[in-house]
């Protein structure tokens, strides 16, 4: 079985770690904490009951000290961009994401939702709250699309250390209107703290050739940015059950912390975890982090 | 004269623009049409702009002294039609049709072109003469920026490659002697820079904005050219000097979105994410956006039509 694995990496100095974390923190080193969710799936279905010995996780090839991370009580962030675009008409796309309402009825009291607008502009259709978001226009056929811009502005959402960070992506057409070009996410993504996963539409037969390798171009490079935070790019049928398979996902993804030992503090780390022994679990986890400056 | 005023200003309330204020949290009012207006106001405005403009313009005296009143419409009017990117009623060319019952004002200017008009009676000022280059390059730029079908924002810096050099070396023979004239050097050495930014010439494009820099206060010029100079910053890899130039362009320009997103982008990819995010967030909060900077400079004199129109006003009285 083809093995993916998801994992959220959320680089922490100690010192501005509230005194929560800092008493549940056992590690031997002092100066950084490494955060690392991890998803990991059988058939599409989530695996329960892992433990902290099932995984090995190494940083640069060198095996790290893990802990298992309790995160029955870190509520999530969820940002979900609407992206505008060109590829299917309003009226699919509102049908196939169904009453959006009923997806933060999917979500924990203390969990958030925020929803951005990618269109010609780019816009908070919905603050990160805990409250529902409104009903109203939630149609993404637009002349232009800023998905690029967007994605760039959910995945830089500051979730606090006590949060953990989902970003679902719906994606509609060519991007026409971003300062960014797609190439530039994959290296922002590769430092931000949140999960993304992309759904985008496929474009309809009878597009000619230049569109087709310009979609193929961009859509790759932001299927490699969700991957760099352990997410993924799925082709997008219909957007609510997908929004709901996503969440399901990350809900019951594990999270992993260590300190990291006998490696450069700078620089890329790149990281591996497994499940020894499993190989027919599908493990989908980010790839890396990003070190201090100091040596 | 304040027909003209008139049908600016109403260009720049468009209703469905004006009937939703963003507060912060209610924009349910924001659809397709709207953000289209934001972003093509102009696009929208030509076709009220330019009957109006036409119409003055046969209002005015052909001899005569010009006073200070007249001189300020022939500024205003073609800053509007620069704003409204209306190119062929600047330059003329079209042929004049045979029935002289057809020759209205509007197919007289796009017979004649605007700028000659105002130049057979104002003789061949600078700005003029800048107005006649603008007009005669934005137009062929723009359209051979947009060879990608999808590409469709004119507002967004972007690596067009070496496409259609010759629109862009016609536009830089036009251009260069118009340098020599020094209340335009400034702005034609930010010309020449754009120019430069799509023949790959980073450093030539460097060198322009820096002499721009050194040769105007002109506070939309420093910012134009700081924001490109970023751009080409960028190309080169050299974030540093690129963040530095955003950030001085952003002392004109605070909330410019792609000048915010970009450099909101380099200030995260150096870990700066809290800046980052905070430049970013204030950027995509300001509804309507403000007009982009690239935008403002392929328009001309179209930048300054308020003043220009205050100007106007100011003569009358």
């Amino acid at each position: 079985m083809k093995i993916t694995v998801a994992l959220l990496a959320i680089i922490v100095g100690i010192g501005n770690m509230r005194p929560a974390d800092a008493q549940q923190a056992t590690f031997t080193s002092s100066a950084q904490v490494v955060f690392v969710a991890v998803s990991v799936t059988s058939g599409g279905q989530p695996v329960a009951g892992l433990t902290a010995r099932d995984f090995t996780l190494t940083d640069n090839n060198v095996a790290q000290a893990i802990e298992l991370v309790d995160i029955d009580r870190m509520p999530l962030d969820v940002s979900v961009v609407l992206g505008g675009g060109n590829l299917m008409d309003g009226d699919q796309v509102t049908r196939s994401l169904g009453d959006f309402n009923r997806l933060s009825h999917r979500l924990g009291s203390a969990d958030r939702l925020r929803v951005i607008h990618a269109g010609e502009l780019v816009f908070e259709e919905s603050p990160m709250t805990t409250a529902a978001p409104r009903s109203g226009t939630r149609t993404m056929a637009t002349r232009g699309t800023s998905f690029n811009d967007a994605l760039f502005y959910a995945l830089a959402w500051p979730s606090d250390a006590q949060r953990r960070h989902l970003v679902v992506a719906f994606m509609n057409g060519f991007d026409t209107w971003s300062a960014l070009d797609a190439d530039r996410l994959p290296a922002l993504a590769r430092r931000s703290d949140a999960v993304i996963h992309v759904a985008a539409f496929e474009p309809p037969p009878g597009r000619p050739a230049v569109q087709v390798r310009g979609w193929t171009r961009e859509r790759d490079a932001i299927a490699s940015a969700a991957v760099q935070t352990g997410g993924s790019l799925t082709e997008l049928a219909d957007a609510s059950q997908t929004f709901a398979r996503i969440l399901a996902e990350f809900q019951n993804s594990y999270l992993l912390r260590f300190s990291p030992e006998g490696v450069a503090r700078a620089g890329w780390h790149t990281l591996t975890v497994r499940v020894p022994g499993r190989r027919s679990l599908t493990i989908r986890a980010r790839k890396g982090y990003e070190g201090d400056r100091r040596p | 004269m304040f027909a003209i005023e008139l049908v600016w200003q109403s260009t720049r309330t468009p209703d469905d623009v004006v009937s939703h204020r963003y507060d912060g949290e209610d924009i349910s009012g924001i659809n397709n049409s709207t953000e289209f207006a934001w972003q093509n106001l102009s696009m929208r405005s030509w076709k009220s702009t330019f009957p109006v403009v036409a119409w003055a313009c046969v209002q005015m005296p052909q001899s005569g002294p010009v006073d200070d009143g007249e001189r300020a419409w022939w500024h205003a009017s073609i800053a509007m039609l620069e704003d409204a990117q209306v190119w062929h009623a600047l330059t003329g060319g079209e042929r004049k049709p045979k029935a002289v019952d057809v020759f209205s004002p509007a197919v007289r200017e796009l017979v004649d072109g605007h700028v000659r008009h105002a130049r057979s009676r104002l003789g061949d000022v600078p700005w003029l003469r800048m107005a006649e280059a603008v007009a005669e390059t934005t137009g062929p730029l723009l359209h051979s920026q947009h060879e990608s079908p999808w590409i469709s924002a004119d507002h967004v810096l972007r690596d067009e490659g070496e496409q259609h050099p010759g629109d862009v070396n016609r536009a830089i023979k036009i251009f260069t002697p118009l340098r020599g004239e020094p209340v335009l050097a400034a702005e034609i050495d930010v010309r020449l820079g754009r120019l430069d930014l799509r023949r790959h010439k980073w450093a030539d494009a460097l060198q322009h904005f820096a002499r721009a820099r050194d040769t105007t206060r002109d506070a939309f010029l420093l910012a134009a050219s700081d924001y490109l100079a970023g751009w080409a910053y960028e190309q080169l890899k050299h974030d540093e000097d690129a963040i530095a130039a955003y950030r001085r362009a952003r002392t004109f320009a605070p909330t410019a979105r792609n000048l915010n997103v970009r450099l909101s982008a380099l200030l995260y990819g150096q870990g700066d994410r809290t800046g980052a995010y905070a430049l970013l967030d204030e950027a995509l909060h300001v509804l309507p956006p403000p007009m982009d900077l690239l935008s403002q400079l392929e328009r001309g004199d179209g930048r300054a039509v308020p003043n220009l129109i205050a100007a106007m006003r100011e003569t009358s009285r």
